[in-house]
């Protein structure tokens, strides 16, 4: 049973909508452009800012760090107490992330796909360890669970470490990199609506389903750029976990407090060394996030403004 | 599949969007929800739907209590007014997404779902893009593979929010008359919500016209026109003209004429009467109540004339090709005469 | 789901809608926000309350602790306000003018939102020291950065200036290009325009870039401590004065810095707020 419609429409709209799908010519502002002594003086200030605060200590981090030779630097890089370094600084990560990534799915799934009440107030506790100085993160664990805290006692009698060892540097890890995947995936999702999860429903698919076919398809790059960043965070935190781990080395030293240690002994080179790896981290983490906004900017863009 | 809603009641925190609505509509009807924004028309389609839950009231579905069921056990189809096309799917794959999920078991096979599918992609004439994705479809194109994304799984009842709400006008007409055959094609019980009374009108076998969550009226297309319950209904299937007026019976003194009323009023004294256009006589100058001729203005194959009756504004419409229509200038003085207008209490 | 909820007062109940999952995954949300983020947070509230309030008084203003507090916060203000004028500057360049490499220096002023708090610290020490790159500059002219608070400052800039930036350039970028004709159509020069029609928009951004930068140097602690000198009474900062009291096992006493720097925290955050509502008031969302 077919029945004739007019299929003007179908040339039309494929016209219309899907082959102006490109980008827009950048719009030329003519008379209102900058007169070009304002530009110039403009663009000078904040190149040299940037030049100042931002590239030069990037810059410094892998000229000390070589400064020795590339045989030193490795050298530093293959000792023991720094390989234990990057060993324990991926475990904390392998932990903190999936956990902030099951806890960011599900905080994002009830605050955009319901209604309840209290909302607000959940979001803004979400928000809470942004604004939380690192220092005080690995402080409220020792108070916590440190020799003088609350559990403090009960955790030593039953031969149980938390601060001092790996447990709080987890702990810690996780509380400051905590808002980082929700605060991604609940703008992008709050976007995108609930129109679709409703859909796939009337038309027969569990929850379960309609979440793996066809919400995660429509978050997976909020979500692989919310990991990053959380990634990066985990990797890179010094305060809390400073707080929290005791600095036993080959035992509670991350990469970050590594750097600390070698640094406060005046070897230089080898602190430089440690730190030119998570430079480096941070590199490839700002690479994949710039590819991922130029490549599916659009749909982020609900994330990137925020 | 028969549909019987009594005493339906849905608020959003303190705005009362569905407020104690009965409405009964038959097995193969197509049934329009017509009212302006806010007058609780998705809502009622949604709560339908199996979208929203009633606070109060009872939904019977086929004679089967549906007030709490879940939208997969009504057999509903739903066509949202944004379409809600999966967007990581390809049309094809849009369609047989309810053949895949299906709860039934077995599912079926694969060569069924594919016959199945290019079925309704001929049925909606996008079989040769079956492999596109939805952003590279036009709007009118998206609203079709909407409804045989609704229609795959066989449902019952089809319900559309405001299906050709955000299509240009002429995708529209088109496929309006083109949903119209589907249904007669397939006599599947069938609701839309539109806040176009064109739209209701022409496409409705039945239209129900909501206003703040209320029934005004329920009637064919011709009734509802013809003989408004309420100053709101009259008002929104454009009734004209707004003029204050005297009801005595069986008629109504508007500016000093006395006018025949279309509908039956209770009551007598301080009304509101609405005259459309089309009622509105012309005469040479003598006969009828004097009026002068404020404005004219030629639209396509009419001319709609602006008159100044005792200080009250009046609409009225000529076939420009018409004697009455050539002799016409602005400032000159005629006469006018009310063939009919509906009136209601103040 | 309904069933079960059913004890609570209706204006508590959550909205029966058709996708599920609530329970569960708010359930999930509540458990693991309160283990991780709440419960400790409730440690470094109650704490300091064994010192009492005159003891939480006591420990907040011995003149080692203002000190500390005074630096953090002085040094995190003046390095929000030195974002605030530069920030402009980069997020304005990036978004008006072309020049090459455009999108590797747009990229990188995230840098001190990846790089470790520890590396940019050793880093900004290195160069400002008097014998790093610049430090030797500044040398002969009588200026000294590291281990003065000067160095605070540094570091409180470096790692503030994302925060302005990335406030400010959506907001340049939504800026309508009418708009800046129909001021030019109405007789004003750029300068006009600028000051008169398009700074008044981007005013709430800029602000609430500030004070976010602010926000985030009070606390800041890893990019710091290498290049301040932790100077009693002179460049040691709150964060760290908390760690040295934990060392000491003064737990009440860290707990009741901390908890001041909260507060302080909440206040600013409670400000960023107020300024995004006032921002939006324009927009009519």
């Amino acid at each position: 049973m077919a029945i004739p419609i007019d299929t003007a429409d179908d040339t039309e709209g494929l016209r219309s909508e899907a082959f102006v799908v490109t980008m827009p010519p950048p719009r030329p502002r003519g008379a209102l452009d900058d007169p070009l002594w304002v530009k110039l003086l403009v663009s000078g200030i904040g190149l040299l800012f940037l030049l100042l605060f931002i590239l030069l200590p990037l810059l410094a981090v892998f000229t000390e760090a070589l400064r020795r030779g590339v045989q030193t630097y490795l050298e530093a890089l293959t000792e023991p107490d720094a390989l234990a370094a990057i060993r324990l600084t991926l475990v904390v990560a392998a932990i903190a992330v999936p956990a902030n990534l099951v806890f960011g799915v599900c905080a994002a799934w009830a605050i955009t796909k319901h209604r309840f009440p209290g909302k607000s107030l959940l979001l803004t506790l979400i928000d809470l360890p942004f604004s939380v100085s690192p220092v005080i993160s690995g402080l409220v664990y020792v108070l916590l669970f440190g020799a003088h805290g609350w559990f403090g006692s009960w955790l030593r009698d039953h031969g149980i470490h938390i601060v001092f060892a790996v447990p709080g540097l987890v702990l810690a890890t996780v509380f400051v990199t905590f808002p980082f995947i929700a605060r991604e995936l609940i703008p992008l999702m709050q976007a995108q609506g609930r129109d679709e999860e409703e859909a796939a429903i009337t038309l027969g698919a569990s929850g379960w389903q309609t979440f793996r076919r066809v919400t995660l398809p429509n978050i997976r790059w909020g979500l692989l750029y919310g990991v990053l960043l959380c990634n990066a965070r985990a990797m890179g935190e010094f305060g809390a976990v400073s707080v929290v781990s005791g600095h036993i080395r080959g035992e509670t030293n991350t990469m970050p407090l590594h750097v600390e240690i070698l640094y406060n002994e005046y070897n230089f080179v080898a602190a430089f060394a440690v730190a030119s790896l998570l430079a480096l981290l941070a590199l490839v983490t700002l690479v994949l996030k710039s590819l991922l906004e130029w490549r599916y900017g659009a749909e982020l863009a609900a994330t990137r403004r925020r | 599949m028969s549909i019987q809603i009594s005493g339906i009641n849905k608020r959003f925190g303190g705005f009362t969007a569905v407020d104690h609505v009965d409405l009964s509509i038959a097995s193969g009807e197509l049934m329009a929800l017509l009212g302006p924004s806010g007058s609780g028309k998705t809502t009622l389609l949604r709560i339908i739907g199996g979208l929203d839950f009633a606070d109060s009231g009872q939904l019977l579905i086929d004679g089967v209590d549906s007030t709490v069921s879940e939208p997969h056990a009504r057999r509903v189809g739903f066509v949202f007014q944004h379409y809600a096309l999966f967007r990581h799917m390809t049309v094809f794959e849009n369609v047989a997404f309810g053949l895949r999920v299906a709860r039934r078991r077995p599912r079926p096979a694969e060569a069924a779902i594919r016959d199945k599918v290019m079925g309704l992609l001929d049925l909606v004439q996008l079989a040769p893009l079956a492999q596109r994705y939805p952003n590279q479809l036009s709007g009118g194109q998206r609203q079709r593979v909407a409804l045989a994304r609704a229609l795959a799984t066989e449902p019952s009842v089809l319900l559309l929010d405001e299906p050709f709400g955000a299509l240009d006008a002429k995708v529209r007409k088109d496929l309006r008359r083109w949903l119209r055959d589907i249904h007669k094609g397939m006599g599947v019980t069938t609701v839309f919500v539109t806040h176009d009374q064109e739209e209701a009108l022409e496409l409705a076998d039945r239209v129900t016209i909501l206003h703040q969550g209320r029934v005004e009226q329920v009637g064919t297309p011709a009734e509802v026109y013809d003989h408004p319950a309420s100053a709101f209904v009259c008002d929104f299937l454009g009734g004209g003209t707004r003029l204050d007026c005297t009801l005595a019976g069986d008629h109504a003194d508007i500016a000093g004429l006395t006018v025949p009323l279309a509908n039956d009023v209770d009551g007598r004294g301080a009304g509101i009467a609405f005259v459309r256009p089309h009622d509105v006589e012309i005469l040479p100058a003598a006969a009828g109540a004097a009026a002068r001729i404020a404005a004219l203005h030629p639209v396509g194959p009419e001319l709609r004339v602006d008159l100044d009756l005792a200080g009250h504004r009046l609409e009225a419409v000529l076939d420009r090709q018409s004697p009455e229509a050539i002799g016409l200038s602005p400032g000159a003085l005629v006469g006018v005469r009310l063939r009919r207008a509906n009136a209601y209490p103040a | 789901m309904a069933g079960r909820l059913t004890i609570l007062p209706a204006w508590l109940r959550p909205e029966r809608t058709v996708i599920p999952g609530l329970g569960l995954t708010l359930g999930v949300t509540v458990t693991y926000l309160t283990l991780i983020v709440l419960l400790p947070l409730a440690a470094l509230a109650l704490r300091p309350a064994e010192l009492g309030l005159g003891g939480i008084w006591d420990a907040v203003t011995q003149p080692r602790v203002l000190a500390a507090l005074r630096l953090s916060f002085g040094a995190a203000l003046l390095g929000a306000g030195i974002n605030a004028v530069f920030g402009l500057m980069v997020a304005w360049m990036l978004v008006r003018y072309d020049f090459p490499l455009k999108r590797v220096i747009d990229a990188i002023v995230d840098l001190p939102f990846a790089l470790p708090t520890a590396v940019a610290g050793i880093a900004l020490t290195s160069l400002y020291a008097p014998n790093g790159w610049v430090g030797q500059l500044l040398d002969p002219l009588g200026i000294k950065v590291a281990f003065t608070p000067l160095g605070v400052i540094v570091a409180t800039t470096f790692i503030g200036l994302p925060f302005v930036v990335r406030t400010v350039q959506p907001v340049l970028e939504d800026l309508e290009s009418e708009l800046e004709e129909a001021a030019g159509s109405l007789g004003a020069n750029r300068w006009e325009t600028f000051s008169r029609v398009i700074f008044p928009l981007i005013l709430p951004a800029l602000l609430t870039g500030t004070a976010l930068a602010f926000a985030r140097a009070v606390g800041e602690y890893g990019s710091i401590i290498f290049i301040a000198g932790n100077m009693p009474m002179v460049s040691e900062i709150a964060p760290l004065l908390i760690v040295i009291k934990l060392e000491q096992f003064d737990y009440a006493g860290a707990a009741a810095i901390g908890l001041t720097m909260l507060v302080a925290s909440f206040l600013i955050l409670l400000m960023v707020n107020l300024l995004q509502r006032w921002s939006r008031r324009w927009s009519g969302e």
